[in-house]
């Protein structure tokens, strides 16, 4: 079994962290991110041979976090993947995708809280699929709210006896 | 200097099997810069864990990949175990690396007869397929499914192999390996494959270490790194385990690696059938991962150390659940390979690293 080392870091201390495990010739493993009440948890792992350490920093909402890629190159992957699944930026990444890592439908899938997606609902863009640097299609119209419901049930009784009323009302519906 | 072009690379080419671009920057042949681009088929199945229960969530593991769908459900399995504080009986934990290890046959088996058609070895990349049936037919006996397994879940193993039937698996693998000595002799001596693989895609024992590559990629560049030898579970009860490794750094390391490591496989799996207690198969999972539990453990694909995380909420779902692929590790290294390569040694490095999409993108 894997030793369960879990070191509880604030944001502030993460980079001088990040380089002791660097000096001391530590493996980077991961970078992980999960959502939390109080905004999204940022798990990195480091190991040495069988020794294997985590990192766990809670961070809110649109934080950003500097990039370790400058000590661990791989870790572009995962900050990449971390910004597109939960949100939360990474200042410096060496291979920066801003945003376009993985092809999602919705922005921030893992974490519907983020800024981005706020952001995106507040646009009326939230479900328009992301299509890379191809154009993006206009989010469909909100249907009208129904009025009155006893009235729209009563109108649709009546067209059930002829199809084309019944395409007619929906439309005007 | 000639002139810089840029040729894009995938994500549909006939050596990729799975979806990967490179935007390659081309000058007079040579690969100046590669920047590479995944993400086309992110299946979001992590997310899945907050709606399926931890016992049914196994089987969605297993179908992250289709070479190594055994290694995820053991992975799945062995966090939530860690997680719960579940010990479960011996002859489960060599249950799982006997059919760990046949996952890891199988997967360097086809691997070495996808690098075999790649270098234009149409009767080699046969002839290795060929082989590399024998283990499915056991996976077939054993479990009844050639791919999906169903054969681990959280508590031990859901079905036993039989001491009849564990001698008549060591009587398949010795016939293997004795057929299989006549492609290792190739793989390893025939003029054409050194020739093809050697000085492809180099890198050193130190670059290896600066991208933390992992699996036989890391192992071909003289990196000493494998969870098997920290001798978790089943792998405990080995007498002695050394990483297979070689210092050439090249394409041709990383096929000396995987072929090699084919018969260390089989030599794991002869020695636990040799050692099998006879105990339960697996012991009763009761209640749920406590809120604000967390554990994280690795397990050695045949690709390379995949790493997992799980958070409980206190119910049979999850929190979170996380799989680092090995693939995921090893992209940056795979890039570095490419700088400075032949236009034509693309495909053959991209190949050598066996990456796997499906599973990096889950």
């Amino acid at each position: 079994m894997d030793p369960q080392v879990f070191i509880n870091v604030k944001e502030s201390e993460l980079r001088a962290k990040v380089e002791q495990y660097h000096t001391n010739g530590w493996r980077f493993v991961n970078i992980n991110g999960s959502t939390v009440e109080e905004g999204v948890e940022v798990i990195y792992s480091f190991s040495k041979g069988e020794p294997f350490e985590n990192l766990r920093l809670v961070v809110a909402n649109g934080t950003h976090l500097p990039s370790v890629t400058d000590l661990y190159p791989n870790a572009f992957f995962f900050e990449n993947e971390t910004h597109d699944l939960f949100g939360t930026a990474f200042d410096g990444i060496s291979i920066d995708f801003g945003g376009e890592f993985y092809t999602v439908s919705v922005p921030t899938p893992m974490n519907p809280a983020s800024a981005q997606a706020q952001e995106a609902l507040a646009n009326n863009t939230y479900g328009a699929a992301n299509y890379g640097d191809c154009e993006v299609p206009e989010p469909a119209a909100k249907p009208a709210a129904k009025a009155d419901t006893k009235a729209d049930a009563a109108s649709a009784k009546t067209a059930t006896s002829d199809t084309a009323e019944t395409t007619t009302t929906t439309e005007e519906a | 200097m000639g002139k810089r072009t840029v040729i894009p690379f995938g994500p549909q080419h006939p050596v990729l099997p799975e979806p990967i671009h490179l935007d390659l920057v081309i000058e007079d042949e040579k690969v100046i810069e590669a920047i590479p681009q995944i993400g086309f088929i992110h299946r979001g199945l992590e997310k899945l864990v907050e709606t399926r229960d931890y016992q049914t969530y196994v089987n969605i593991t297993e179908r992250i990949c289709g070479i190594c769908s055994f290694g995820h459900s053991l992975g799945f399995s062995q966090t939530i175990e860690i997680l719960m504080g579940i010990e479960i009986p011996k002859r489960a934990e060599f249950l799982r690396v006997i059919w760990h290890e046949l996952s890891r046959i199988h997967s360097h088996l086809l691997w070495l007869g996808l690098l075999a058609d790649a270098f234009g070895y149409e009767n080699l990349f046969m002839q290795c397929w060929r082989l590399r049936e024998r283990v499915l037919n056991i996976f077939e006996q054993t479990t009844g499914g050639r791919v999906i397994l169903s054969a681990c879940n959280v508590g031990g193993v859901l079905q036993d192999i039989s001491d009849e039937d564990l001698r008549g698996i060591v009587q398949i693998l010795d016939g293997l390996r004795d057929e299989y000595g006549d492609l290792l002799d190739t793989f390893l001596y025939d003029r054409s494959v050194e020739s093809r693989l050697g000085g492809v895609g180099y890198l050193s024992k130190q670059q290896a270490e600066e991208f933390a590559i992992v699996g036989p990629f890391a192992r071909a560049s003289g990196v000493i790194e494998d969870v098997r030898m920290f001798g978790h579970g089943g792998y405990g009860a080995l007498e002695d385990f050394e990483p297979v490794i070689s210092t050439r750094g090249d394409g041709y390391a990383r096929c000396e690696v995987r072929a090699l490591e084919v018969l260390q496989s089989i030599d794991i799996i002869k020695e636990l059938v040799g050692k099998m207690p006879d105990t339960p198969i697996s012991v009763a999972v009761k209640g749920s991962p406590e809120a604000g539990s967390r554990s994280a453990s690795r397990v050695e694909q045949p690709r390379g150390e995949c790493y997992y995380y799980s958070r409980g909420n206190g119910t049979k779902f999850l929190d979170r659940f996380r799989i680092r692929t090995p693939t995921a590790q090893n992209v940056a290294g795979m890039v570095a390979t490419l700088q400075g390569c032949d236009l034509a040694d693309v495909p053959l490095n991209v190949l050598t690293i066996d990456p796997c999409i499906s599973c990096t993108e889950r």
